[in-house]
């Protein structure tokens, strides 16, 4: 069981380089292509760890993840689109909307086991990418959204990229500061318990669904303001953009590279996994179509099956608190037999 | 009407047949394996190289190209399979996901996204009985469903290999205690699913074109159908394919088209949350080895 750390060690001064050192690279150096990397990195580090507050400290490994992300990519758009609302309020209303349908899915889903629920919530999100590309009077359908390039700060569209770079960081702190507090209070103490045995949290009084919820609620919400921030970023959404499944896996990969159900896990996946994954399209891409994937496919397949614990397990060989990757020891594995479940 | 429901009938046999190896290797063995539309798509194209060089017939090639699968499985790739089943869950999902996304891009890499197609002298044969129309690669793929749900339920029922992946199935710890070697057991599912899968895949291609990404939504599919028929249970999986077959039919026909997807995964998550163990699994088999 994760011991308790004061706010000294979450912030201590590697993590605070860490933290701050890819905004300020990308500050620094004015060029586009390393801005790009940056900001999409810091974008795909925060959504990896909003996915880890449900994923990695309550052990809910959702691959439907991508539904909250397009719910605040549509939310936002939308009202900006049709009643001219500011996309920093449709930021706010798309974070309660997926945080509202993040509870109603997780009250249904809740009770799921295992790759059940990580079905179910695949599940999910293809039913939402298909509803968004077949209720075309809303969501314009398969042809998707362009956002009228008006830069101004209301409208949440800048002409340069260092304001998003300071958005997109300032998202990033913002989120693994709720993973700090995660990690250091009641609710994130329960759901650990939940993640580590189910029954031993429910004898201690543990209301698990409750806090499950909870965490349903808020790691949906971020999720779905960084969809907002993507959408003004690019400047257009469809829903092979935002409702993909691609961007869940990304979210978990993120989370497994870096150290899952840790603060900092997910952010050092996101530095490692993002730029890679940009440098092998940018170089292969179009020579080698398929290259920069297989090359990916493989490091995650190796990281995975040799280093179970994340990068975070290299850095850190007192136990981190993470999920344990590896199946308990056979022997002593016993099931339940048929019928006793 | 009645062509509907025919239609609906043989593609369910069609959803049975890619789902038979994943009930093996998912509903069995309980190891997630997000690759398994890869394995189809990859002995599709085998199939359809051997067709487009040696002239040699997708059905009769599947027979080579299964065994072969099996062969491999048990052998080059049988550290790997171990190494799979010793993982969580969660490392399953995404260990096997990262295989398929290397070989739908290795297929995007060698064979480029073209849309490939095998034209056989039966490809467009087509059957009437009546005003009812089908074509006959799609009956040949559903009297092969049949045949491969019977012989798989005997031989599960009555062998004593089959006897011995139930009995691990159940109870992994009280298996070994008998006496039986469960990493070979888990070994030999594995490949036997994996050769089924890649059976199926030849049956395909005279049906549908093959191209790298073709795999993702017979996977879906397939999850869909195993967890529906009852994780394990062989008959399951031929009456979740007919379910699923038919339901497709029927809305694409009623509904519409594009609602179809959206109308079985809304029966996924049904059947998810009522009747987590399918219509024909055991009840509380659906925990076991979860958690």
């Amino acid at each position: 069981m994760t011991k308790h750390r004061s706010l000294k060690h979450e912030f201590g001064p590697i993590r605070i380089v860490l933290l701050v050192l890819p905004a300020l690279l990308a500050l620094v150096i004015p060029n586009a292509f390393v801005r790009d990397i940056a900001i999409l990195m810091m974008l795909w580090s925060a959504a990896a760890s909003a996915w880890n507050l449900l994923g990695g400290f309550a052990g809910q490994l959702s691959i439907g993840h991508t539904a909250f992300f397009g719910i605040g990519a549509y939310t936002s758009t939308l009202l900006y689109i049709n009643f001219s609302v500011s996309p920093w309020i449709g930021m706010i209303a798309g974070a309660l909307m997926a945080a509202l349908i993040g509870v109603i899915l997780g009250s249904i889903t809740f009770p799921l086991k295992g790759p059940f629920f990580s079905l179910s919530t695949l599940a999910f999100a293809e039913i939402v990418r298909i509803i968004s590309i077949s209720w075309s009077d809303l969501t314009r359908g398969s042809q998707g959204i362009v956002i009228k390039y008006t830069p101004g700060f209301g409208k949440f569209v800048f002409d340069s990229p260092v304001p998003y770079i300071l958005i997109a960081w300032l998202f990033m702190i913002g989120v693994y500061g709720v993973a700090v507090y995660f990690n250091n209070s009641r609710l994130g103490f329960y759901l650990m318990a939940y993640r580590e045995s189910e029954d031993a949290a429910r004898a201690l009084g543990i209301n698990t669904v409750t806090v499950r919820l909870k965490a349903a609620a808020i790691s949906a919400g971020l999720t779905a303001m960084l969809g907002t921030f993507y959408a003004q970023y690019i400047l257009f959404i469809d829903p092979e953009s935002v409702f993909i499944v691609d961007n869940s896996l990304q979210m978990v990969l993120l989370s497994l590279v870096g150290g899952i159900g840790t603060t900092i896990g997910p952010i050092i996946g996101g530095y490692i996994m993002v730029p890679l994954g940009q440098l092998l399209r940018s170089t292969f891409g179009d020579a080698v179509p398929g290259f920069h994937l297989v090359v990916y496919g493989l490091c995650m397949v190796l990281i995975l099956m040799y280093l179970p614990g994340g990068i975070v397990s290299l850095l850190n060989r007192r136990p981190f608190g993470g999920i344990r990757l590896k199946r308990p020891d056979r022997r002593r594995d016993g099931h339940g037999s048929v019928g006793n479940a | 009407m009645s062509q509907l429901l025919v239609s609906g009938i043989l593609l369910g046999g069609l959803y049975a047949m890619i789902s038979i190896g994943l009930n093996l290797i998912f509903g069995v063995l309980r190891i997630v394996n997000f690759a398994h539309g890869e394995f189809i798509m990859v002995s599709m194209y085998l199939a359809y190289w051997t067709y487009f060089y040696y002239k040699i017939d997708p059905y009769i090639s599947a027979f080579v190209i299964a065994p072969l699968t099996f062969l491999l499985f048990m052998t080059v790739f049988r550290p790997f399979v171990v190494k799979l089943a010793d993982s969580s869950h969660l490392g399953q999902v995404f260990i096997t996901f990262g295989i398929g996304i290397v070989l739908q891009n290795l297929a995007l890499m060698l064979f480029s996204a073209d849309y490939r197609s095998v034209d056989t002298a039966y490809s467009r044969m087509r059957i009437a009985l009546g005003e009812v129309q089908f074509s006959l690669a799609r009956l040949v793929v559903f009297l092969l469903s049949l045949v491969f749900t019977a012989a798989l339920y005997y031989y599960l029922k009555k062998s004593y290999m089959g006897k011995t992946i139930r009995a691990t199935m159940q109870n992994r710890t009280v298996a070994m205690l008998m006496g039986i070697d469960t990493r070979k057991v888990y070994v030999f599912t594995f490949a036997l699913g994996a050769a089924i899968t890649a059976f199926a895949g030849g049956l395909l291609l005279p049906i549908f074109y093959v191209y790298p990404t073709i795999g993702f939504n017979f996977a879906l599919i397939a999850f869909i159908v195993v967890i529906l028929g009852g994780l394990g249970s062989i008959p399951g999986t031929l009456a979740g394919g007919f379910v699923i077959g038919l339901t497709e039919a029927l809305s694409g026909y009623f509904i519409s088209a594009s609602m179809k997807q959206l109308v079985y995964f809304c029966i996924f998550i049904l059947i998810l949350v009522l009747r987590p163990a399918g219509l024909f699994g055991q009840r509380g088999t659906e925990e076991l080895g979860v958690k």
